[in-house]
């Protein structure tokens, strides 16, 4: 029984030390030379550019039911005028990094454990090693850098888009005044809102780009070995954005 | 300039438990040779050849190639080394995301200081010597055959001019035509551009067609290594049992 705990505790411990080597190597491998432009350029197209679409959805229909919901519950307080205010800064500080981040890393984190998984039983990845290119320099850096530079765009991208949908349900389906809508919003929101919620969306990005080529440098055993990893990714890379959110937003109240 | 192996230990962990795949391998390489390592599947064969281009660290013992220490070499040295060491792959291991040139020309594009004219002349030529014209160029891996995707992955090593080429079942898969097909390449690879080579294979019709020596890996250690004509007329059983192919001897079915 306690054999078998720490058999467990060994593994996790395990487990997670490879997770921080590969981490702090990964990080190395892209800041040192040489510089991969095209293929960063390549997976900026692949992981912010073909994102646009289930992030502009998905953010749409969020600040929507906000503004609903929002508009329903404080009706009973008679302060309906600031909904566009709640609705802008729950999307800013909060749902546009975190959705876009999930969603992001259903998409896109899937996609990179998937991809370098595939090559990894293979033995591409083997392969390239073996002509002396080093796959975490080839692979996995512009992988990383494109995932940190996109997801802040994106996540931008969100706010806006969910703010928009917050106005058209507020002032097309509750009835607010437009103009009010708007002036209550700048009223309420400071810049501050924008920057903190976008502080996080780097981290974010960290987090679902290492995630998806640790699983996909790990796998092994065939097309079930990638199909795990896949899962694992996304869910490592889902959990981790959460817990990783709530622990920044602590800070960053701390520092207000 | 050779290759030494001097008491190579190398295990793996699965699910927990210690898998010991290589206990005290010793073998020695001789330049310009051709050797061939046969065992069993899953017998580590595969394994020896990845330390050697420290794709894997041993858990114990010493690898060297032309007087370097491969296992505790810095990193540099070992991706210079790995400009002399072309490695075969069983599955080929193209990048599927390129085309046959830009595979074939990676190595060069990536370490060397070539203009890409030159590249692309090395690469044509490159085809040419294991019998591939200029129409594959610009297809993608997943448009050729095995036997094809065996010769790219074979101009590929040969890019770079490898000193040593390692070969990781070569004939396995293919149509018995093709595989001796790839036989005589292995052959003339080696006396076109004097390269060492070490094959690994359990098909043994190349490993008596290509090799100036054999060894044989069991247990985790090479137990017999000769020339060829050694090699069958060995009284050695295990090793008698593995060349006549026969599942009756001391070898078990079950390990």
């Amino acid at each position: 029984m306690i054999i078998f705990a720490l058999e467990n505790l060994r593994n996790a411990l395990e487990i997670t030390g490879t997770i921080v080597i590969f981490f702090f190597r990964a990080i190395i491998a892209a800041v040192k030379p040489p510089f991969r432009w095209r293929l960063t350029l390549e997976q900026m197209v692949i992981i912010g550019v073909r994102s646009l679409p289930i992030v502009s959805i998905t953010s749409l229909f969020t600040g929507m039911v906000l503004a609903f919901q929002t508009a329903y519950q404080i009706n009973r307080f008679g302060a309906e005028i600031y909904v566009g205010g709640i609705v802008a800064m729950s999307m800013f500080r909060e749902l546009g990094p975190v959705l876009t981040a999930i969603v992001v890393a259903g998409r896109v984190g899937a996609g990179i454990a998937a991809e370098l998984g595939s090559m990894k039983v293979t033995e591409q990845i083997d392969a390239m090693s073996s002509m002396g290119v080093d796959p975490l320099n080839y692979l996995v850096a512009p992988r990383f850098v494109a995932t940190v530079l996109m997801i802040p765009v994106l996540s931008v991208y969100a706010d806006f888009i969910g703010y928009f949908g917050g106005f058209i349900v507020g002032v097309f389906k509750v009835g607010l005044n437009a103009g009010q809508f708007i002036d209550r919003t700048i009223q309420i929101v400071a810049p501050r809102d924008i920057t903190t919620g976008l502080a996080k969306t780097f981290v974010f990005g960290a987090i679902i780009s290492l995630v998806g080529c640790f699983m996909g440098f790990r796998s092994k055993g065939g097309a079930s070995g990638v199909g795990q990893a896949t899962t694992a990714a996304v869910v490592l890379a889902s959990i981790l954005i959460l817990v990783a959110d709530y622990f920044m937003t602590s800070i960053i109240y701390l520092m207000e | 300039m050779s290759i030494e192996i001097v008491g190579v230990y190398k295990s793996f962990r699965q699910n927990g438990k210690k898998q010991v795949v290589l206990s005290g391998v010793d073998l020695t390489i001789p330049t310009s040779s051709s050797v061939t390592i046969i065992g069993r599947s899953g017998t580590g064969k595969s394994v020896l050849l990845k330390l050697i281009t420290r794709l894997f660290f041993p858990d114990a013992g010493s690898i060297r190639v032309d007087g370097i220490e491969v296992t505790t070499a810095s990193r540099g040295s070992i991706y210079e080394l790995r400009e002399n060491i072309g490695f075969l792959f069983q599955g080929s291991a193209l990048f599927d995301s390129m085309t046959v040139r830009e595979n074939v020309g990676f190595a060069l594009c990536e370490r060397s200081k070539l203009a890409l004219k030159e590249i692309n002349d090395i690469v044509i030529q490159r085809l040419k010597a294991v019998g591939l014209k200029e129409d594959v160029l610009d297809k993608m891996p997943s448009e050729l055959s095995g036997g094809m995707k065996k010769r790219v992955a074979l101009a590929r090593v040969l890019a770079t001019d490898p000193k040593y080429i390692l070969y990781d079942e070569p004939t396995t898969g293919l149509d018995p035509i093709t595989a001796d097909a790839i036989n005589d390449l292995i052959i003339s690879t080696r006396e076109q551009f004097g390269v060492t080579s070490i094959v690994v294979t359990h098909d043994m019709t190349s490993a008596f067609k290509v090799s100036d020596y054999v060894a044989m890996l069991y247990g985790g250690r090479i137990i017999e290594w000769g020339t060829p004509e050694e090699i069958l007329k060995t009284q050695n059983p295990y090793v008698r049992q593995f060349v006549q192919g026969s599942s009756k001897g001391p070898i078990s079915m079950l390990e």
